[in-house]
């Protein structure tokens, strides 16, 4: 592809924005050489062109994907969108003109630094969505299952399938406090909104006699002989305790103390 | 006695079960039901120990009317006993389960009364679970030794996975240790549980709807370290055990002195973890890595080296199979490789289609260089600079995390040389080899 000049792209935000940044990118014969969205403006040194977003234009680029590339590869897009690092958009841009290049040997070409990068990314944000699988937890108040998460990159829409499917008779409510938004489910119905604040009900006393049981048993079933901290540090690492019922500091309203961890079991 | 105090004192005495997982079972959610599987399992929690915690692990008694020697739970050990109802232990699983603490339930018992009235007891928990409750989470389920055939084939309709524990790893260690058990009441059930997952899963072919059969399969687990066995008789026996008995998992429980007897080691022995992680890095390669028992652990030393592991070992000894090109070299030559798993040998064999790899590439794909340079090739050429000595090899194979297990108490352990090389003998010390 012949580089004519270098244009900074500004889009609104949406995996939609991105497609059709591709769409600009490819039927203007162009490389843009940064994309930013008007959520989060950069200072750059390029023209900035605007692009706006088009459903139409975006969905013939998506299903390209599947069409030149493979399904495989718009998953990897689709995905590496939620992730949260900086140039995440242009980094799909390389990917994908790589992809309309070699078709579906692209998600397989691991030495390329653009598609190692992309699938590290890919992998971490699957893996992050894994892990909260797990270690989410939620708290009973006036009836409704509650969770908080703090993740790296956006893993709602990863969660959603996952927790609908195995409580599809709950109404429960998974909020993301890193980027404002909640997970709403209701039996045969869910949906994603944003959600900065979320007052809380207090935790019922039928409540906390379930997280004391809870507590209880996770110090039971330690076995004192083998204690390792490095070990539950390496597939528990600190940054979810804050929400994990079993090894948060107690609610400030006196929840009694398990001073006894260390010699309990 | 108060709810909270029964679970800890049952969780107490199942903890030394090994087994956490919740693997093997595939299973949506459903409209009206609570609860699914995924294949791969999830992990919820970690204990102190860094052991996973997925499912609730509880007995529904530590009663026992037996007297294992080896065993907390036994009839002569003085400690608190207590026993969940039904009812009561399938409530508490579903309210664990709704605010997502667990992947399901590990039900194991002692043995009340008699080994059939402890197996009802059990069935009548796990049919609140599936049948009342319609629990669609994970349920691994102890096979009780003893009980009737029946009674196993309804724990089984009910359970994902069922485990009988192998206890020790030889018939001598067996009686010496629990007299009220004996090889044949541990393997009847094993075979039973095997035949009904055979039947299950062939009638499954036949007819969508078949009754499944225990879907996750079943394992089992022997104590390491009470008994004299070595390495390679525990690793051949759980080969074995694989092969004939199609079990899911064989897991090693390193022992921890709970009482002190003449016939056990005494109660200040350390329970010996390293030895542990070894045979789990044996099994292991038995499972995914397509090695064999009688390859990893030779007779003349039968036992695995504290400081390799055991594919490093393995590798270390049959240099002639190395160096390997990386771009040409089968997926089976790559796994044997030391530093490459089964993950980065499937992404060479992807990505090498693509075009051919370089040193960097590898390090990309997450092959761990430092140990596999040693063995391999990339275009015909070794890592640019490296000087390929039997002492740097093995110096760089030695894990860190590993020699501090070994060292215990803090000690510091001098490096090279270094002490109770059991494998390094064989090594080929004296000449250099230069690919």
């Amino acid at each position: 592809m012949i580089e004519k000049d270098s244009w900074a792209y500004e889009y609104d935000g949406s995996l939609d924005g991105l497609l059709c940044c591709v769409f600009e990118g490819f039927s203007r014969r162009e490389r843009p050489v940064q994309i930013f969205s008007h959520q989060a403006p950069q200072m750059t040194l390029y023209p900035v062109r605007q692009i706006a977003t088009d459903p139409e234009r975006a969905g013939r680029v998506w299903r390209s994907l599947d069409q030149k590339i493979s399904p495989l590869a718009r998953d990897w897009v689709e995905q590496g969108f939620l992730c949260d690092f900086d140039g995440k958009e242009l980094l799909i841009y390389r990917f994908l003109e790589l992809g309309y290049q070699k078709g579906p040997a692209v998600t397989n070409m691991l030495g390329n630094p653009v598609v190692n990068q992309l699938f590290s990314q890919v992998r971490a944000i699957g893996n992050e969505a894994h892990l909260l699988k797990g270690f989410l937890r939620f708290e009973e108040r006036s009836g409704v299952l509650i969770a908080r998460i703090e993740p790296k990159g956006f893993v709602l829409p990863l969660l959603a399938p996952h927790f609908s499917s195995r409580f599809s008779g709950e109404a429960f409510l998974i909020h993301d406090l890193a980027h404002g938004a909640a997970l709403l489910h209701r039996p045969g119905a869910w949906g994603i909104v944003p959600v900065e604040h979320l007052e809380l009900a207090p935790l019922t006393s039928e409540e906390k006699e379930f997280q004391r049981m809870w507590k209880g048993y996770y110090d039971a079933i330690a076995i004192r002989e083998r204690e390792n901290h490095r070990c539950r540090l390496c597939h528990m690492p600190r940054r979810y305790w804050a929400h994990i019922t079993e090894v948060s500091a107690p609610e400030p309203e006196g929840r009694p103390a398990l001073s006894s961890r260390a010699s309990a079991g | 006695m108060e709810l909270s105090e029964k679970l800890r004192i049952l969780a107490d005495s199942a903890k030394y079960d090994v087994a956490c997982t919740s693997s093997g079972s595939s299973r949506a959610g459903a409209p009206g039901a609570l609860g699914s599987c995924t294949p791969a399992g999830i992990c919820h929690s970690f204990s102190a120990d860094g052991r996973c915690i997925s499912l609730l692990k509880v007995l529904m008694t530590n009663c026992c009317v037996y007297d294992c020697k080896y065993c907390v739970n036994r009839r002569s050990n003085d400690l608190p006993r207590a026993a969940f109802t039904p009812r009561e232990l399938a409530d508490l699983t579903i309210q664990f389960y709704r605010r997502n603490y667990i992947e399901g339930l590990f039900l194991s018992s002692g043995i009340l009364k008699s080994p059939d009235y402890t197996c009802e007891r059990m069935i009548e928990t796990l049919s609140i679970l599936r049948h009342e409750y319609q629990f669609r989470g994970y349920i691994h389920s102890k096979a009780i030794p003893g009980a009737d055939s029946r009674l196993i084939a309804a724990l089984g309709a009910l359970a994902d996975r069922m485990s009988v524990n192998i206890e020790l790893p030889s018939r001598e260690s067996l009686a010496l240790l629990c007299p009220d058990k004996s090889k044949t009441d541990i393997l009847k059930p094993m075979a039973q549980i095997q035949s009904g997952i055979r039947q299950s899963s062939s009638d499954l072919v036949k007819y969508r709807h078949a009754p499944q059969f225990a879907p996750a399969g079943q394992s089992t687990q022997m104590i390491i370290g009470a008994t004299p066995e070595t390495d390679r008789r525990i690793l051949t026996l759980s080969q074995s055990l694989y092969r004939k008995f199609g079990l899911k998992r064989v897991f090693f429980s390193a022992y921890i002195p709970v009482q002190s007897d003449s016939l056990l080691p005494s109660l200040d022995t350390k329970p010996p973890l390293l030895r542990e992680h070894r045979l789990y890095q044996a099994d292991w390669l038995l499972r995914f890595y397509g090695f064999e028992a009688e390859e990893l652990l030779e007779e003349d030393s039968p036992d695995f080296d504290p400081l390799l592991d055991p594919k490093c070992c393995w590798a270390l000894r049959h240099m002639e199979f190395f160096p390997i090109e990386v771009n040409t070299a089968p997926y089976e030559m790559l796994l044997r490789v030391p530093g490459v798993g089964v993950k980065s040998a499937l992404r060479i064999a992807a990505a090498r289609r693509a075009g051919s790899l370089d040193f960097d590439a590898l390090k990309k794909i997450g092959v761990v260089l430092k140990r596999a340079q040693y063995f391999l090739l990339c275009r015909g050429k070794t890592v640019p600079g490296l000087r390929i000595t039997p002492a740097g090899a093995y110096r760089a194979m030695i894990s860190q995390k590993d020699l501090s297990l070994l060292g215990g108490g803090g000690e510091q352990l001098s490096l090279y040389p270094a002490p109770a090389l059991t494998g390094a003998a064989a090594l080929p010390w004296g000449k250099e080899w230069v690919h």
